[in-house]
């Protein structure tokens, strides 16, 4: 303003009369004549321009204002209407979210084993029509075969790059970081290095076992993308898996990264470990020995397990069968029941025990037949009428004997006992297709029912079932619910998983009569002496057990079969310090082999093992040796 | 205030040229003398004296000097601070990728680790040196006077028992 008055004075001067003119004007502005006093200078300048320019002032005027008008149209626009697309664009030509890939778990045996952990690896892709030329696409399938023969054959991989049916295609997964890096490097010089790369390496992590096949059905095994599938990964897959995270960073024309521009990161949580009650050592050994005892006796297959008897823990459990994988196998002890046959006969011993019916050497005059429910019942072996003791009808597994036991002791009786070893019930064991197996109630049983379940046809149970039962009978009567699982660990806290309250299966003074009674089974020497089972007898350890030898049903006939026979065998070792209840179930050995034949041998050579491998004492004295045949004739 | 005078005043100037150029009237004299009167009470000393002389005006060179130099200092300042920023965003980076790096080793390694001591394995390698399962051993018991119980018969153990392979 101080330029336009131009005053000849001083600047202090000049900076006077401004103020003076403005206020002069100010109060112009109030009084009435300011109206016309501006009318007439605004009239004067116009005046001085000349009318013709009028028109071209608004012509001016307008074309601006238009133009702010769209310019402030626009701006509204794309500031508020379209903001969020555009916010959004920009975002995504500078923006990447990089996904920070959380660690799967760790399955540990009991020990610290690892039986099941992911390391990271690599996936080989390719977007096939970034290639100029079939013979790029040859030589990038040549370089790739070279490197990864036989597992993926060059042939492969160039009909992946030709057949034209994906955008996309994956030319080998499960590749080592270092191996990937190579092969990309090797590729990139084929192609044009210049150019977009037309194969890219993406990280699929890799689970390793390096147990094998022994702990497969257990552990379970994984898909491609990292989720369980089976045993212990799919029952704890989401403890396993952990949480992605995430970050976000801007990049660069080239789309690296710039440096300090990382944030919203939320860190990746990984996976929980879970350490099993498996011993990853006795689990090899049992199933090797399984597999060689199956291969030898001509059986379909067969399943084993140890179990300890002081704790829910599980330490080895495996099934085989001839020309089947682990998977198709599964967790046989845990999802197929079977009819155990006598190693039944103890819950009637137990019952009779317990209600004081019989002791170990009540005298029993035993038949070689008996007629239950219009049903006639035949020894295994056939007999006179001998004397026996009750130590020598479960030692000798007669059917006759038991049968006239089991009617001492009432049907009623027996239906409660059988309710309460926990069979038909689910173990809840920490694995998938927990089955409870068939125990027909009271009200559904036939007339031949009371003559069959003491024995235990009719019935059936799981292996897992089994050992519970003979857990119980050797921990005193109190049945201790199996568990697969022994801790879970989660940011280096470790929970133990919750014990589940012991059940009462039977008084502590039947249970351990019973136990001492069933050392008579592995009694080997004379007739009079001799069990079904003296094969299964372990040196420098006392053994309790029972065996079973089970007709299986024929299909064809709907009845039971002559010839084959599931073989089994229960045992506690040792037994006057019980450690380990181990079971052995064998599917259709050759020749209806029975129990004592070939499940007690598998029996003693586990037991022998998992004694001296847990470093069990020696049992301070030898079993006594009972009688069996009180006399041979009565 | 002044308002109440313009009327009575009709021949007022309009603009401080014409006061200047055009008649002065003894009124306008003396509103003029009135308004310069106002004028120096109410102008501050300072806005009087914006017009110094060079000297003075030199006078505030080392003030001005002292402006250009906390500026360069703070431009020079913000340039190294970024800098050193993007030095350490660079750095962290490269940590970031050394740790990654190093995370594959070390996972290279407890693969190769738990490959090694796992139970087949170990297996094999025994085989391989001619080791079997001693299976169900005879065993010599050592009570505390040194006596040596002998339980069971000592025999060899049988080579590879364990022949099914692939389980």
């Amino acid at each position: 303003m101080s330029g336009t008055n131009s005053a000849p004075s001083r600047r202090g001067r000049t900076s006077r009369r401004i103020t003076a003119e403005e206020r002069e004007r100010r109060i112009r502005a109030t009084a009435p004549t300011v109206g016309t006093a501006r009318a007439g200078r605004g009239r004067r300048g116009l005046m001085h321009r000349g009318v013709g320019h009028r028109g071209r002032s608004w012509l001016a005027l307008g074309l601006v204002l238009t133009m702010f008008g769209a310019a402030g149209y626009q701006l509204v626009k794309i500031q508020t209407v379209d903001a969020a697309t555009y916010s959004a664009k920009a975002a995504q030509q500078r923006d990447r979210t990089i996904t920070l890939p959380a660690s799967r778990g760790t399955i540990y045996d009991r020990n610290g084993t690892p039986l099941a952990f992911t390391v990271q690896g690599r996936a080989l892709a390719a977007w096939p029509a970034l290639f100029t030329s079939d013979a790029q696409r040859r030589a990038v399938a040549n370089i790739v075969g070279d490197a990864l023969s036989p597992a993926v054959t060059a042939a492969d991989v160039f009909t992946k790059l030709t057949d034209g049916k994906s955008k996309y295609v994956y030319l080998a997964r499960g590749l080592m970081p270092a191996q990937a890096d190579a092969l990309e490097a090797a590729i990139v010089k084929v192609v044009d290095p210049s150019g977009r790369s037309p194969v890219t390496t993406e990280r699929q992590d890799l689970r390793e076992t390096p147990q094998g096949t022994t702990t497969q059905s257990i552990v379970g095994t994984t898909t491609w993308d990292g989720h369980g599938a089976g045993g212990i990964e799919i029952k704890y897959d989401d403890f396993l898996s952990g949480a992605d995270g995430e970050r976000t960073v801007d990049t660069d024309s080239q789309g690296r990264p710039i440096p300090g521009t990382q944030r919203d990161e939320t860190p990746a949580v990984d996976g929980g470990n879970v350490t099993l009650t498996i011993d990853a050592d006795l689990q090899y050994t049992v199933s090797k020995m399984l597999a060689q005892t199956v291969a030898d006796s001509g059986a379909k297959g067969g399943m084993a397990m140890v179990r300890s008897v002081t704790s829910p823990d599980i330490l080895a459990m495996s099934a085989y069968y001839v020309g089947k994988t682990p998977a198709e196998v599964g967790n046989m002890p845990v999802t197929s029941p079977f009819e155990p046959g006598s190693v039944m006969k103890a819950v009637t011993f137990g019952a009779a025990l317990e209600k004081g019916t019989i002791t170990p050497t009540t005298h029993y005059a035993v038949p070689d037949k008996i007629l239950m429910g219009g049903h006639v019942v035949h020894d295994a072996w056939s007999h006179n009428r001998v004397g026996m003791s009750a130590t020598g009808i479960l030692a000798k597994s007669s059917n006759v004997g038991t049968l006239m036991i089991a009617q001492q002791v009432g049907q009623d009786t027996f239906a409660a006992e059988l309710r309460k070893y926990g069979l038909g019930q689910k173990t809840g064991i920490q694995l998938p297709a927990d089955s409870a197996g068939i125990v027909p109630p009271q009200s559904q049983w036939s007339a031949t029912s009371f003559a069959n379940l003491p024995l235990g046809q009719g019935l059936s149970v799981t292996l897992v079932q089994l050992s519970d039962m003979y857990q119980g009978v050797a921990n005193g009567g109190l049945r201790i619910p199996p568990s697969i699982v022994e801790s879970t660990t989660k940011n280096g806290i470790t929970t133990p998983v919750p014990e589940r309250p012991p059940v009462r299966q039977l008084t502590k003074k039947a249970s351990n009569t019973l136990l001492d009674m069933m050392r008579g089974t592995v009694q080997g020497g004379d007739l009079m002496h001799d069990g079904t089972a003296p094969g299964a007898a372990v040196t420098g350890y006392q053994v309790a057990g029972k065996t079973g030898t089970a007709q299986q049903v024929d299909a064809s006939c709907g009845c039971y079969s002559k010839t084959k026979v599931t073989a089994t065998f229960a045992g506690v070792v040792p037994a006057d310090n019980p450690q380990f209840v181990i079971t052995v179930v064998l599917d259709a050995p050759r020749g209806g082999a029975e129990g004592g034949g070939v499940a007690a041998p598998l029996f003693k050579d586990i037991a022998a093992y998992a004694l001296r491998a847990f470093d069990v004492p020696l049992s301070k004295t030898k079993a006594p040796i009972y009688d069996l045949y009180l006399n041979m004739g009565e | 205030m002044s308002s109440s005078q313009a009327p009575s005043a009709p021949q007022t100037p309009r603009t401080l040229q014409q006061a200047q150029v055009g008649t002065t009237t003894r009124a306008a004299e003396r509103a003029r003398a009135r308004r310069d009167r106002r004028q120096l009470k109410s102008t501050p000393a300072r806005v009087a004296g914006a017009g110094r002389p060079v000297r003075s005006a030199l006078a505030r060179v080392p003030f001005v000097i002292a402006l250009i130099v906390v500026l360069a200092i703070g431009v020079g300042g913000v340039l190294y601070l970024n800098t050193k920023i993007d030095e350490s965003g660079i750095r962290a980076e490269q940590a970031r990728s050394t740790t990654a790096q190093l995370r594959l080793n070390i996972e290279e390694l407890t693969r190769t680790a738990a490959d090694l001591n796992a139970t087949p394995r170990l297996a094999a390698e025994a085989q391989v040196l001619g080791l079997v399962p001693s299976g169900d051993a005879a065993i010599m018991s050592i009570d505390a006077n040194g006596t040596m119980t002998l339980l069971g018969t000592p025999t060899p153990a049988k080579a590879d028992p364990l022949k099914v392979e692939g389980q």
